[in-house]
């Protein structure tokens, strides 16, 4: 004789049969005991009935045709932006760059560079080497651009760690 | 750019099956390497093959066609900038998920600041509602439909950013709890947690509809 099973409605990990069995991803086993506890228990009877109910309502939220120039566009902005080095970039954002704007900005440049020169030990700062080779790729890249793509690939990098407790919870 | 048309895969839900996964698995992985090593055509086939489970995704999370297309674009855009950089240290969908889910949780609470709640669900001109009638059912059977859409799109947009992304890989991508978990950089038990909590308003605002 099998024990009867606890009620899923009272404990907190019960919550995942409801959500088992509105997906029909229990086993036979196991949908056969939910089904007799269904039977006997009104409160987990509706929350099943209910959540049975949100999932076939959900049903209802197709999505769209996928628009036929959704490669061409992509392909065209990889190749623009592949084409395009960081400062090029900042030259054609320059392009709509104001005077006014330009002015105090250029004067905080300016004083940072007095304030670098100044603190900067002697002898004097060795001039600026030429670029390495390994430039030519990150040329490519502006300095958002390289900081996004870290990003991107620390996503890759945090998955092969385990997740930590510390973000659980967050809605 | 000299891309080649792949050949359409047939399902873009996630597989069961054990095997074929681990051959996707693999697939993916290697074609991203090559995708590495420079060659194009492995990208138009990553594209192909995970174009419209992505584009879907990002529509059911902003509600919104023009923005999930950008956002969409702006994924593939992110995975070709990594090449590079690419090891195939996870399985390649994840990855993907990850950073589409990332960009929608970001524009939904970007958009949340920004607005005082201009209804999403209101037709509007910037393609936020772009639900077809289904020609095969009488008017008021459409008109019914047009209601529970709207009930369903406003049960959704009641749901915080995240939790919206949880139910949206556990309903429409059929991800198991691990794998939103790594997609949504928490524990398995906080993904639990977020689609009790979900599922929990859903009832409450969803479970009148028959
Ligand atoms: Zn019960």
């Amino acid at each position: 004789m099998e024990t009867p099973m606890s009620c899923p409605a009272k404990d907190r990990r019960g919550s995942e049969l409801f959500l088992s069995y509105a997906a029909g991803l229990m086993s036979a086993s196991e949908h056969a005991a939910f089904e007799r506890h269904l039977a006997a228990c009104t409160d987990c009877w509706r929350i099943a009935a209910e959540q049975k109910r949100v999932w076939s309502a959900l049903d209802v939220l197709a999505a769209p045709e996928i628009p036929t120039n959704f490669d061409e566009r992509l392909y065209a902005r990889i190749a623009a932006e592949e084409r395009s080095p960081w400062w090029q970039s900042l030259l054609h954002h320059g392009a709509s760059f104001r005077l006014s704007t330009a002015a105090p900005v250029a004067a905080a440049c300016a004083a940072l560079a007095v304030m670098l020169i100044m603190r900067t030990p002697h002898p004097a700062p060795a001039p600026v080497q030429p670029a390495p080779a390994t430039a030519t790729v990150n040329q490519k890249l502006d300095p958002s651009q390289i900081e996004q793509n870290l990003d991107d690939l620390d996503m890759l990098r945090q998955l092969t760690a385990p997740a930590t407790e510390a973000s659980n919870g967050q809605s | 750019m000299p891309f080649l048309t792949p050949q359409p895969f047939p399902d873009d839900r996630v597989d069961t099956d054990m095997t074929a996964a681990a051959a996707c698995i693999e697939r993916d992985a290697d074609l991203m390497l090559r995708v590495r090593e420079g060659d194009d055509v492995s990208f138009a086939l990553l594209l192909e093959k995970h174009r419209r489970p992505v584009i879907h995704f990002l529509y059911r999370m902003v509600q919104n066609q023009a923005v999930s297309e950008e956002l969409a674009q702006e994924v593939f855009l992110r995975v070709y900038k990594a090449r590079l950089s690419y090891e195939p240290t996870a399985k390649f969908t994840t990855w993907l998920f990850r950073i589409a889910s990332h960009l929608a949780i970001n524009w939904l609470r970007d958009r949340r600041n920004e607005r005082s709640q201009d209804s999403l669900d209101q037709p509007n001109a910037d393609g936020t509602h772009v639900q077809v009638a289904d020609t095969s059912l009488t008017r008021e059977e459409e008109m019914i439909r047009q209601t529970r859409l709207a009930e369903v799109r406003r049960a959704i947009e009641a749901l915080p950013p995240k939790q919206r992304a949880a139910v949206m890989m556990h309903k429409y991508r059929e991800m198991g709890y691990a794998q939103i978990a790594k997609a949504l950089n928490c524990s398995e038990s906080a993904v639990k947690s977020l689609l009790f909590r979900a599922y929990e308003t859903l009832r409450a605002r969803l479970a009148h509809m028959v």
